[in-house]
């Protein structure tokens, strides 16, 4: 049996060069990557922790495993890191197809982001020269930008008006027990339950079928509002921490990269998990192609409704399979267009069932024309891949504009997504943990299972720092044994 | 110190390597496509792209219009080599080359299996229906329906070719 060689950088260099071009250029370079810095605990070199994923969680649980000395191995079956993070570019510009907005009040991320030297990039939220809020009918009014903060705000103080008591600690989400009471509420009866105008209605409306990424009949109603806690129990806070600030040079997978960067852990692009069993004393995952890795234990950081499209060979508890099936919901997408005319700094919230629930200037100027950003909870709404129905969608806000270009990206139809962020439907909040629960030697993490910001980059964040202290606890106790 | 008395989990990446070349060089066409793409597997790659090129539209506002249509894909793919591609293969000269054989790109084993050569009819089934021609490929595409838009994106690539 080979085994690994912990090789001079030089030697590695020399290696790549002269095998990388080959089919197997990825493993090989992952033969280079392998860990040379590291005081690794183990010199027979197999591997201590597989971890199923490179988005945020993955990339966290691996930096924080091997900086404790553990031999990692992260497996990706995309052909790219960041997960439901992507950073790609459009007309030129760097954009943010997944989780984008980043925040202060996000410790997990924030640090990430202090800690590699990631600044903010603003987008133009404030100061719009136009407002406008769709009705469920389709009917657009132009609200004065002052009139609409106003209305907005007022609504959403009024939706939110019970979080502190709800969530004295919102880290701690179920602390105030009365919460339990609260699971079957949804969102649209708590929403029809507060003296609010029809714009107001319309325009939470939209705002909550995006963080549902459904009728927001089916959307637990406190679940929303633990988000609304985390940011101090205040509406220009929350505001602020979902719209107006990007991650800057190089974005969401530029962080995500250099926290892999960091863990020198072997990471393997388009590695196809299908099955894992667990042995007790070891965990083996066999990949798509037939291949077969083998750790200690195993980290998952895959979004929900990934799971059933692996075969785990002892189960999971049926606590963990109920709340894959169904906890959760998210049928959301983005997209990016560009009109050749100028429409200056606008805001929309649509009110569902249309598509658009949030299109936003991203960039504007006679030159440029407009970028704006649409995010739709219900892609299923319209088909994103024909630009003329999008371009009739863009129309009935903005009847001038001159739609020429547009990068949509879907979570729904990504095979290895499936939904975009998560989102909890009404009754399943409290299961969470569920989720989150260790199972012999595997490990589970993913925003979803984020005590903080679950339907945010920083819960993955969070559930990476979690999961990997599980798995290091685990692994001591067992090699100590 | 930890006691090594426990047995540790090992897997060699060396190992792996070899039975992921055995498995490449035992490549096998999948069933599901061979019908429908047998003609462009006999053919050559050169054959292939001529043939095809003179169904493609010359007119210079439908490839206009292929262009303009092809920032969704963009996102993934870059059609000039000397440019990232952030997610997807290069489709520099994408007519006529063999599916899933952009060096260093970490196609799953579905593309890594096939051996046929990206003629306009697969590129046109592809982008309609990924998974439907390849099921188990990672693009992370829906497909586009309407015919005249897939054609117009096709004949874009194409002119690449020819700059």
């Amino acid at each position: 049996m080979h085994k690994l060689s912990n090789r001079d950088p030089l030697d590695r260099r020399l290696f790549l060069k002269t095998g990388a071009a080959t089919a197997a250029g990825l493993a090989l370079t992952s033969c280079a990557d392998e860990n040379p810095d590291r005081n690794v605990r183990d010199k027979d070199n197999g591997y201590h922790v597989v971890i199923v994923g490179a988005g945020f969680a993955g990339a966290t649980a691996a930096r924080e495993l091997a900086a404790k000395g553990w031999r990692v191995i992260v497996l990706e079956a995309r052909p790219r890191v960041g997960g439901r993070v992507f950073t790609s570019q459009f007309l030129g510009r760097q954009i943010e197809l997944g989780g984008s907005s980043v925040h202060w009040v996000q410790p997990h991320v924030f640090a990430e982001m202090q800690r590699y030297g990631f600044g903010f990039a603003e987008v133009p939220l404030y100061d719009l020269d136009a407002s406008y809020i769709m009705l469920g009918d389709g009917t657009v009014k132009n609200i004065a930008p002052s009139t609409f903060d106003e209305k907005y705000t007022s609504a959403f103080n009024k939706f939110c008006a019970d979080s502190r008591s709800l969530f004295p600690k919102p880290y701690d989400p179920f602390f105030n027990e009365t919460l339990h009471k609260l699971e079957s509420i949804s969102a649209e009866e708590h929403l029809l339950s507060l003296d609010l105008d029809e714009l107001q209605i319309a325009s939470l409306r939209a705002e909550l079928t995006l963080y549902a990424g459904a009728p927001i009949s089916e959307f637990s109603y406190t679940s929303f509002v633990k988000l609304f806690a985390l940011a101090s129990w205040d509406t220009f806070t929350f505001t602020d921490s979902e719209k107006h600030w990007h991650i800057d040079s190089g974005g969401t997978s530029a962080l995500v990269q250099a926290i892999l960067d960091d863990s020198r852990a072997t990471v393997r692009l388009g590695a196809v998990v299908q099955e894992v069993t667990d042995h007790g004393d070891s965990v083996s995952i066999k990949l798509s192609d037939g291949e077969l890795v083998t750790a200690s234990t195993a980290i998952f950081t895959l979004p929900t409704k990934v799971y059933p499209d692996i075969n785990f060979k002892s189960g999971l508890s049926k606590e963990k399979q109920a709340f894959i099936d169904n906890a959760e919901m998210s049928d959301g997408a983005n997209i990016y267009m560009r009109t050749t005319n100028n429409l200056g700094n606008t805001f929309c919230f649509c009110d569902d069932p249309n598509p658009f629930n949030a299109v936003q200037t991203e960039e504007f100027s006679d030159e440029t024309g407009t970028i704006l950003k649409a995010t739709l909870g219900r892609q299923s709404l319209i088909d994103l891949n024909s630009f003329d129905a999008v371009a009739a969608e863009l129309r009935k806000i903005h009847p001038n504009a001159e739609l020429t270009d547009v990068a949509p990206y879907n979570w729904v139809t990504d095979p290895y997504s499936k939904q975009a962020w998560p989102s909890y439907r009404v009754g399943w909040f409290s299961k969470y943990k569920d989720m989150a629960k260790p199972e012999g030697q595997l490990f589970f993490a993913g925003a979803a299972t984020a005590d903080g910001w679950h339907e945010y980059i920083d819960g993955a964040v969070e559930s990476g720092i979690r999961a990997a202290r599980e798995a290091h606890l685990r692994m001591e106790k067992s090699y100590a044994g | 110190m930890l006691a090594r008395s426990k047995r540790l989990a090992k897997v060699s990446v060396c190992a792996v390597i070899v039975a992921f070349l055995q498995n490449a060089c035992s490549r096998e066409t999948d069933n599901a496509i061979t019908s429908i793409n047998s003609t462009s597997d006999t053919n050559t790659a050169a054959e292939i792209s001529n043939e095809d090129r003179k169904d493609l539209p010359s007119d210079p506002h439908i490839i206009e219009r292929g262009r303009r249509l092809f920032s969704s894909c963009g996102v993934c793919h870059s059609v000039n080599t000397s440019l990232p591609s952030s997610a997807g293969p290069h489709l520099q000269g994408v007519l006529g080359r063999t599916v899933g054989s952009v060096q260093g790109f970490p196609y799953t084993s579905v593309l890594m299996q096939q051996n046929g050569v990206w003629s306009v009819a697969r590129l046109d089934q592809f982008i309609k229906n990924p998974r439907e021609i390849y099921p188990g490929t990672s693009m992370a595409f829906g497909g586009i329906a309407d015919e005249s838009d897939r054609r117009a994106i096709i004949a874009y690539l194409a002119s690449l070719d020819t700059d």
